[in-house]
């Protein structure tokens, strides 16, 4: 059995949780799984690296050597403490270093031009992954594991030069990856590869966009043909609902793919949005586990549909977002008005979480990103004026969306009005209600003030079913 | 020949786990080049203690503290493991309490009676009996090395040091705490408020969650009186320096005004008769105005001018390297005889 094993930077970042790595992987040896082994940047590297890529401009030198530092530091405490053997020891803090020179020359650069191109950009975020290949490779090795340490580029993966969001070619890197990583699994060697990472067809450093270490993880397991990907996080699964905001939320034990890419669209699991595709097309299963509780199965994603008696398996709360809604007689009729106000927002770089329509179509609704309110407001006053059409725009910032997901609602009649009714049953306003193109989710908009009211009133009676 | 440096660590934290980690891994090397070899005999943390005259296993302790949170199975009182454990070195590693410098100054003072040599990165005891606990290692013929006291890795005593061999440093003025440092210099560069400032030093690990000590001047006040003591054989007492302000009532506003005056201000302890820590409004230019998490000190020599000493100073790994440098010259002068 073949399974590629994602470990998330919470794992990494002490000694002790490399070692609950190492055993996993030897448990999985002596089971005589072949594992390829997928890591992220230790702990918060990246969010460091992302501080310095929007600061970095306006640093002076002695500002990149701190911060060189303060990477040094976070890297060699874990390899002074694994109390590794030599010559590892001195090789890892060798290979740490020269890492380091490659990071401040970088960080110099940005600094002297005042300037961070996204291409430099991608340079500067792989330093997290590559840096955290030096800890956790040694690691494993100390623990008697045969690994070869390799950046995703090395791995095989070939993505086009789209820096900073860089899409795979999936012929180059199944190829790539299959020559690189089969041998060494029939050699019993296990591949250890930095995540988020890859190289371009003209051999420049790319990344596949935040969380793209689960990508690296199903792009790999597409190209060796896994039996399975396990992804380990810190939490026990995908569970029903945030169980900071809802006491009875639980973990979810299996979902499909479909199910798990809606939650994904709604920021239930910081999943990269394309990471689960090349699972998907292959038919791989997923499993997301608990690396600190290692016994516990977790929540597998595959890739049936199971029927289940519950209608929803969870509900997502996205807060931080905002309606901006366009209005005036002159919309009535007009077709393509909604094609129009999509495509004037994509072109401000507006993401659209949901769009709706209002009965008497006097008014359009988008939700967006709070961030991207008045951005969304002014490309639309503009924009809709241009081609002569005379509305009003209005916003509304405090206000978050709900989000029901499970195949269970796909062609149960009168979903969306018990969902409304459970709803409204609490006292609360639905301002705006959409159904997915899937059926496997409905979204509505309720005022911010309402929403952790509304998300457990819906996850006791279509998630718990009560 | 190498000669055997069995050491006892107390307080098994973030600077000790890297420590005995870096020791156990380049054992050989100083075996090598300084014909040295260490054995760790004993070491403590705050609930048990492990000891074990013929050499403790490093990476089973280390994995042992990971995995448990202690070093050993079963507590034994500090002292009696410093007293009664055949070694030659206390390496002391546990944090000093502001107000009566325990559990460090105990431990400090059985070492002593147990005529064993020091090495501490702990400032505490230091700043408060610094003459007291000088002399009495002394007429134990005990050796006192604290290095990692000031400035973390960056060698600030050992600068001042060769400053002072040929002739007197009449005054010493330095920011010489990281955290402080940081946060200004990020109130500077972006125009955040203190709070938000120092949530950034925090998030970024450059503050503890409690970090008055730093912020309010009681950390650099502890510093200032160990270099004006060690440097300018002075005999203060962390009771002598007026902290005359900290850092947490400094506006953006102020912040700002003054960049546009081409000055910034900067935590500063300074001491040529009286010691004290105050905030300053530094030209820009000024070697004291360093950016960023770390330390800079200035020498005021009395026949050759100002020396000026900086770099960065924070951080487990940059501390242990001090203490390391500490424990090799006790090393190397136990193996001279
Ligand atoms: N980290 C730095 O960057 C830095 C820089 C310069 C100087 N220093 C100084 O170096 C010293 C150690 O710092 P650190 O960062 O390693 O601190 P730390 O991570 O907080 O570790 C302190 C250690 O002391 C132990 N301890 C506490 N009370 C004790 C007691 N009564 N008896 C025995 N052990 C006790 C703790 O035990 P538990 O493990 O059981 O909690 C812990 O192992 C401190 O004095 C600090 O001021 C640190």
């Amino acid at each position: 059995m073949k399974v590629v094993m994602k470990f998330g930077g919470s794992l990494l970042a002490s000694p002790g949780g490399i070692q609950r790595v190492s055993r996993v992987i030897s448990k999985g040896s002596k089971k005589r799984m072949k594992v390829v082994v997928v890591i992220s940047a230790l702990g918060e590297v990246t969010d460091l690296l992302l501080h310095a890529a929007t600061n970095a401009k306006i640093w002076d030198s002695t500002q990149v050597i701190h911060f060189i530092d303060r990477i040094r530091g976070i890297h060699s405490q874990p390899l002074a403490e694994m109390g590794l053997r030599q010559p590892t020891y001195n090789e890892s803090l060798d290979q740490l270093e020269e890492l380091l020179d490659d990071l401040k020359l970088t960080l110099s650069g940005v600094s002297i031009l005042r300037e961070l191109t996204p291409r430099s950009k991608d340079l500067l975020l792989s330093f997290g992954e590559r840096l955290s290949l030096v800890v956790v490779s040694a690691g494993l090795r100390q623990a008697g594991i045969a690994v070869e340490a390799l950046t995703g580029g090395n791995a095989g993966i070939i993505t086009d030069d789209s820096f900073g969001e860089a899409s795979p070619d999936v012929t180059k890197t199944r190829k790539g990856v299959r020559e690189k990583l089969l041998p060494l699994l029939t050699r019993g060697v296990v591949p250890v590869v930095a995540g988020f990472i890859a190289r371009s067809a003209t051999g420049e450093m790319t990344t596949l966009g935040r969380g793209g270490s689960d990508y690296t993880a199903t792009l790999l397991a597409d190209a060796i043909a896994a039996d399975e990907v396990w992804i380990w996080t810190d939490v026990d699964g995908i569970l029903t609902a945030d169980p900071r905001i809802v006491k009875s939320a639980r973990v979810i034990d299996e979902l499909s793919y479909a199910e798990a890419e809606e939650m994904g669209f709604f920021g239930a699991k910081n999943m990269h949005p394309l990471a689960l595709a090349p699972a998907r097309k292959a038919g791989i299963p997923v499993r997301i586990r608990n690396g600190f509780k290692p016994e516990r199965l977790g929540t597998l994603i595959n890739p049936h549909e199971r029927k289940s008696s519950v209608i929803a398996k969870s509900v997502a709360l996205v807060g931080n977002v905002g309606i901006v809604t366009v209005s005036g007689e002159t919309l009535v009729g007009r077709p393509g008005t909604a094609a129009k106000i999509f495509e004037l927002l994509g072109r401000a770089g507006v993401n659209v979480l949901m769009i709706s329509q209002s009965v008497s179509e006097s008014n359009i609704s988008a939700v967006v990103r709070k961030s991207s309110l008045e951005r969304a407001a002014s490309a639309l006053s503009e924009g809709l004026s241009q081609v002569g059409i005379n509305a009003g725009v209005k916003v509304e910032p405090d206000v978050s969306v709900l989000a029901v997901v499970g195949a269970g609602m796909k062609g149960t009649p009168g979903i969306a009005a018990k969902v409304f009714s459970a709803v409204a049953s609490k006292g609360v306003n639905v301002m705006m209600i959409a159904q997915g193109s899937s059926e496997l989710n409905i979204s509505f908009v309720v005022a911010s003030r309402d929403s952790e009211k509304a998300v457990n009133a819906l996850h006791e009676s279509v998630v718990l079913g009560k | 020949m190498t000669e055997g440096v069995r050491l006892i660590i107390v307080g098994f934290g973030v600077v000790a786990r890297s420590l005995a980690g870096s020791l156990e891994a380049r054992g050989e090397e100083f075996r090598r080049t300084h014909g040295i070899d260490f054995h760790l005999v004993a070491a403590v943390d705050s609930k048990s203690a492990a000891v074990d005259r013929n050499g403790l296993e490093v990476r089973e302790l280390l994995r042992r503290k990971e995995e448990t949170g202690r070093v050993g199975r079963r507590s034994l009182p500090v002292s009696e493991v410093i007293e009664d454990t055949e070694a030659d070195v206390l390496v002391e590693l546990t944090p000093g309490n502001p107000l009566d410098a325990e559990p460090g100054m105990t431990h400090l003072k059985s070492a002593i009676k147990a005529s064993k040599h020091i090495v501490t990165a702990n400032k505490m005891p230091l700043a408060h009996e610094y003459t007291s606990l000088v002399a009495s290692a002394e007429s134990r013929g005990v050796q006192l090395r604290y290095s990692a006291c000031v400035g973390a890795g960056l060698p600030i005593l050992d600068f001042g040091d060769a400053c002072a061999v040929s002739e007197p440093v009449q005054k010493v003025e330095g920011v010489l705490n990281a955290t402080s440092n940081f946060v200004l210099s990020r109130m500077e560069s972006d125009g955040s408020s203190f709070p938000e400032a120092l949530e950034e030093a925090k998030k970024l690990g450059y503050a503890e969650s409690n970090p008055w000590l730093d912020v309010d001047g009681v950390d650099s006040a502890a510093k200032i009186v160990i270099i004006a003591n060690h440097i300018m054989k002075k005999s203060l007492t962390l009771k002598d320096v007026a902290i005359v302000e900290g850092i947490r009532r400094i506006s953006p506003t102020r912040v700002k005004a003054l960049m546009e005056e081409g000055k910034k201000v900067r935590m500063v302890a300074c001491v040529e008769r009286r010691p004290e820590v105050r905030v300053l409004e530094l030209p820009r230019d000024d070697p004291l105005s360093v950016v960023g998490a770390c330390n800079v000190v200035r020498f005021h020599c009395k026949y050759s001018g100002e020396r000026v000493v900086s770099g960065s100073a924070a951080g487990g790994v940059t501390t242990s390297s001090a203490v390391m440098r500490d424990l090799l010259r006790v090393g190397d002068s136990i193996r001279a005889g």
